[in-house]
């Protein structure tokens, strides 16, 4: 039986205009994942990866072709509707981590429940916690991002993006900022993620054959010029 | 703690030094506000109810054929609430040695059990010995009379010692501090021995069902009709302002000003704290990015900030509300003071505590919330992306600057003042108002000031002498002729004048001034028509008080005017400005062919060979010294630095007022031009970074800064003084009107002080509010600056 198809990107296309005319980032680029697929997008810089994770999020919005997720066109939504389906539908890893600096890694996690108000009030806690110790920094829940090393803050973030247990998660170049050991932690975490239901999209420049992922697609100014197949 | 609300605070105590501007910036505005309402809430209501409560009378008639009236039957009628005969004259009183002032004394029926124009025991006696006194207690505050003292006061019939055996407080007269009155009251037999005056003849009246002042002249004149009936003959008729005190014209300006500068401190205060929070959310760009993208609607953020000002606003009504009510208190109890009136209200209404309340967390709400409001609905991109100040300016703009012929770092600040047009604006119209308001407070005082010397150069007489009787100009000039420094001595006429109408005179008495109309002691600023001129028709001027209470007759139009008892016709000419009681002015040859044959007179008008203070003083107390050798009935003798002196005290209370709040606002405005520098420094920092990288001195980012802040201050300044003009202009007309009536104006004057001081104050202000974030922000290494977001 064939897997669910989760997202449906059509004939997505971004336009910027710049002071020197319209400039476009992706041309036309259209997808399909299924439920639980951990994929990688590839390419170079300004390729356009990033352009298509906010296409995703709905944090950007596309100039043509429609974003339709778990039978949800995205970009039909206003503002305040997409933040609280985003909220529940998408975790967002970034490359920079993103945590917010005053608050310590428990209450970074306890926050997007907060605003997001799916997990019950009672089990907030306890599932911050649970998820701390899923990424494995579970004893620095007190601490403040500023005390953690660059893997245990994007652990956190991952933490964070899972808080509101959405089925897809984002990650806009999770590792490019972290040693290469790290680097494969965070693999690893993503591939376990994926192995229990996730649906994972990761835009990377890493080496991504042995860690799990399931599909590859290559973009090269703003086209969709490859895909591949994992075993 | 929920971890929204932690956020909340967290975003105050990540910039401490913010957070505490805003703090004062909201407390200032506040406790402008709050005083403000406070004293007002007591004024309006408590000089009112002082004046209220003593049951004040509603007419006054005076007959020498009231011992016809059966006075129980009389208060007995429907229409009427209360009556008594309250007798009064003018006498005089010694109040340090050798100087004396008009003593306004009562003949008071009943002391214990008075129900109209009660008067309340303050100190000694309720009800004076036969053969005492009782002294207004204001009085003690312009003489060295004090309970128990023994008073000289001079009657006809010479002086007489009269023992002061309470004090007693009268809130239905004007205070004796600012109209050099003392009141006394005597029951009526040791009235009636000492001055020699007749009683029962001034009957007091309180009527029943009266609303207004034209109600109770309409009942007035019913009264009078039912006299004639009886054989009771009005001489006069006066009707005193309706439910008003005497000096509430001083007290509604005051609350005028109060209510518009205490406001305006407070809005600015607000727009300062919006700003403030505009910078807060300009540095939180990217984790407002960030809270949306974990999935936050623009709702929830919009609610973390709107958290923050509404905890700003609790701690800022927390500190000010105690101070705001005690500063209130402290203010009311000044001015009533000043007015010689109580403040009854010992506890504020809950309602004053809630506006209060209110005022300190909703106002800031409200006015922050258009900026937040707008700052929260940056997309997730934009503010994922948000590197701290990257606005540029607009391509034309920049064009014109840098055809400007300056120097090519002038030309960068000016690009930089401009990146932010908005908060450009916000910071100029801030300091704007500050400047404007604050310059306009010293303009007026100048228009005041100069006001009051147009009134000492208008009356170039040195010392005047009224008397209560007529006598013959050479009896008068007599026993002053051998004086030193006398330089001449010109004789005055005049009377009550009233202005006629079918039964009897129907307006207080206005005094009637007959003076040479070529006169060269009296130099008016006539705001209408002219000045007496020769002619066969007779001519009245009055000044815009008389004008008032004749219902502002037209110039030209023929009026009647009772004088003594004799009517005469004559035609308006002019009206003058002149800060006093209503005048009528009369050419003294035409009044002495109508009323007065016998060419007597009552005013003499003395000038000196030497106007020097003390010469004058000198003068005055020789004219004293040989008054008390003649049988004059003298009203007063005053000299034109006591009448100034006088003047002056009525209208200062409002200059220091005016003073104190334009201060105030001047304060927040500078405020608002520390923060903007402040938030334009943080937003930078970045900037700083980029610059020190590329080899910029400390010193030369410094002077970037500096330069910047002295363009916008310069700019504020201009803008500040040009519309301090209109401003002054409009609010020289107001307080003209407050203070004088008949639409009059007072000239608009440019105080050259009140520039500097402003100018002095912003600079200060301007210095110390780029010095500081400047220094601070530089402190920060280039590492920092560039990882600064």
């Amino acid at each position: 039986m064939p897997a669910e198809i989760l997202i449906d990107i059509d004939y997505v296309s971004k336009q910027y205009a710049l002071a020197s005319g319209a400039f476009t980032v992706l041309h036309h680029i259209s997808f399909q994942i299924p439920k639980g697929q951990l994929v990688a997008i590839v390419g170079k810089s300004g390729s356009g990866k990033s352009t298509l994770l906010n296409m995703l999020s709905g944090i950007d919005h596309p100039s043509e072709g429609t974003v339709v997720i778990d039978g949800t066109n995205v970009h039909s939504l206003n503002e305040s509707r997409l933040a609280s389906w985003r909220g529940a539908m998408i975790g967002i890893v970034f490359q920079f981590f993103q945590l917010i600096p005053t608050l310590n890694i428990l209450e970074n996690v306890l926050l997007a429940m907060d605003f997001v108000n799916v997990v019950a009030k009672n089990n907030r806690h306890e599932r911050a916690h649970h998820l701390l110790e899923l990424v494995g920094i579970a004893d620095h829940a007190d601490k403040f991002p500023s005390a953690l090393s660059g893997g245990e803050q994007q652990r956190a973030a991952i933490a964070r993006a899972l808080a509101n247990d959405p089925p897809i998660l984002i990650a806009d170049e999770p590792t490019g900022n972290l040693d290469s050991q790290t680097t494969d932690d965070i693999q690893h975490v993503f591939s376990e993620l994926a192995n229990n239901g996730k649906t994972i999209i990761v835009v990377t420049h890493d080496d991504i054959t042995d860690v799990g992922y399931e599909r590859m697609l290559t973009l090269k100014d703003g086209h969709l010029v490859g895909e591949k197949l994992f075993a | 703690m929920n971890t929204r609300l932690k956020l909340s605070l967290i975003s105050l105590w990540l910039n401490p030094s913010r957070a505490v501007l805003m703090i004062i910036a909201l407390s200032i505005g506040l406790w402008g506000f709050g005083s403000n309402w406070v004293s007002y809430v007591l004024l309006s209501k408590d000089l009112n109810a002082n004046y209220t409560r003593t049951k004040p009378y509603h007419v006054v008639l005076t007959s020498n054929d009231f011992s016809r009236l059966d006075l129980s039957a009389f208060k007995s009628r429907p229409d009427i609430e209360n009556a008594e005969f309250r007798d009064s004259s003018i006498q005089r009183i010694e109040v340090l040695p050798d100087q004396w002032l008009p003593l306004w004394l009562f003949g008071v029926d009943h002391f214990d059990n008075m129900d109209i124009a009660k008067i309340y025991r303050e100190q000694g006696k309720s009800a004076p010995d036969p053969g005492t006194m009782l002294m207004e207690r204001n009085g003690r505050h312009v003489s060295n009379l004090d309970l128990n003292a023994l008073a000289q006061i001079r009657v006809k019939s010479g002086n007489k010692t009269v023992a002061i055996s309470g004090i007693t407080f009268d809130p239905a007269q004007a205070p004796a501090t600012q109209d050099a009155f003392i009141y006394g009251y005597m029951d009526k037999q040791t009235y009636r021995r000492i001055t020699g005056e007749p009683v029962n003849e001034r009957l007091i009246i309180r009527l029943k069902h009266v609303a207004s002042k034209q109600e109770v002249r309409v009942k007035a004149q019913e009264l009078i009709k039912d006299f004639r009936h009886d054989g009771i003959v009005i001489k006069s008729m006066d009707i005193p302002k309706f439910r008003e005190h005497p000096h509430q014209f001083q007290l509604n300006t005051l609350i005028a000003l109060q209510a518009i500068i205490g406001f305006l401190a407070f809005i600015m205060g607000a727009v300062l704290v919006s700003q403030l929070m505009q910078a807060m959310l300009a540095q939180q760009t990217r984790q407002l990015g960030v809270l949306k993208t974990v999935g936050a609607t623009r709702y929830q953020v919009l609610g973390i900030y709107l958290t923050t000002v509404l905890v700003l606003g609790a701690i800022a009504t927390l500190i000010v509300t105690p101070v705001a009510v005690q500063s209130g208190y402290a203010f009311a109890g000044f001015v009533s003071g000043v007015l010689n009136f109580n403040i009854l209200t010992t506890e504020l209404p809950w309602t004053s505590y809630a506006v209060l309340l209110a005022a300190g967390l909703l106002l800031p709400v409200l006015f922050t919330f258009p900026t937040l409001w707008r700052g929260t609905n940056i997309s997730v991109v934009k503010a994922l992306n948000d590197w701290g100040a990257n606005r540029q300016l607009p391509s034309s703009l920049t064009k014109i600057i840098n055809r400007l012929p300056i120097p090519g770092n002038l030309a960068l600040c000016f690009r930089n003042i401009f990146r932010n047009g908005k908060r450009l604006l916000t910071t100029v119209c801030m300091i704007t108002l500050g400047v404007a308001i604050f310059s306009t407070g010293f303009n007026v005082k100048k228009s005041l000031i100069e006001f009051l010397d147009d009134t000492k150069t208008a009356m170039k007489y040195d010392i005047q002498v009224v008397l209560k009787n007529q006598i013959s100009p050479q009896k008068a000039v007599a026993p002053f002729q051998s004086m030193q420094n006398l330089q001449r001595i010109e004789t005055w006429s005049g009377g009550q004048g009233r202005l006629q109408s079918i039964v009897v005179s129907a307006s207080n008495g206005l005094g009637v001034v007959a003076l040479p109309r070529d006169t060269d002691l009296l130099t008016w600023d006539v705001i209408e028509g002219r000045w007496l001129e020769p002619g066969k028709t007779t001519e009245l001027v009055l000044n815009q008080v008389a004008a008032d209470a004749l219902n502002s007759p037209t110039v030209g139009e023929d009026l009647i005017i009772g004088i003594d008892g004799k009517t005469i016709t004559a035609r308006l000419v002019g009206v003058v400005k002149e800060f006093g009681p209503g005048k009528i002015y009369i050419d003294k040859d035409q009044y002495d062919a109508l009323v007065n044959p016998a060419h007597q007179i009552n005013s003499l008008m003395f000038t000196t060979k030497d106007r020097s203070y003390p010469s004058v003083l000198a003068m005055k107390s020789e004219i004293e010294k040989r008054l008390k050798k003649t049988n004059f009935e003298v009203l007063f003798v005053m000299s034109q630095t006591e009448r100034a002196e006088i003047i002056f005290n009525h209208l200062n209370i409002i200059l220091v007022l005016f003073t104190l709040l334009s201060s105030l606002v001047l304060i927040v405005g500078a405020l608002g031009m520390a923060s903007a520098t402040s938030i334009n420094v943080l937003e930078r920092t970045r900037e700083i970074g980029i610059m020190r990288a590329i080899g910029a001195s400390t010193k030369s980012i410094f002077a970037i800064f500096i330069r910047e802040e002295i363009i916008i201050n310069g700019i504020g300044i201009v803008c500040g003084i040009c519309l301090s003009f209109p401003l002054s202009t409009y609010a020289a007309k107001y307080f003209g009107n407050l203070i004088l009536g008949h639409q009059i104006s007072l000239h608009f004057a440019f105080s050259a002080q009140g520039l500097i001081i402003t100018l002095l104050t912003m600079l200060v202000f301007g210095w110390m509010a780029s010095r500081f974030p400047a220094r601070k922000a530089l402190t920060v290494s280039t590492r920092e600056a560039l990882c600064y977001e």
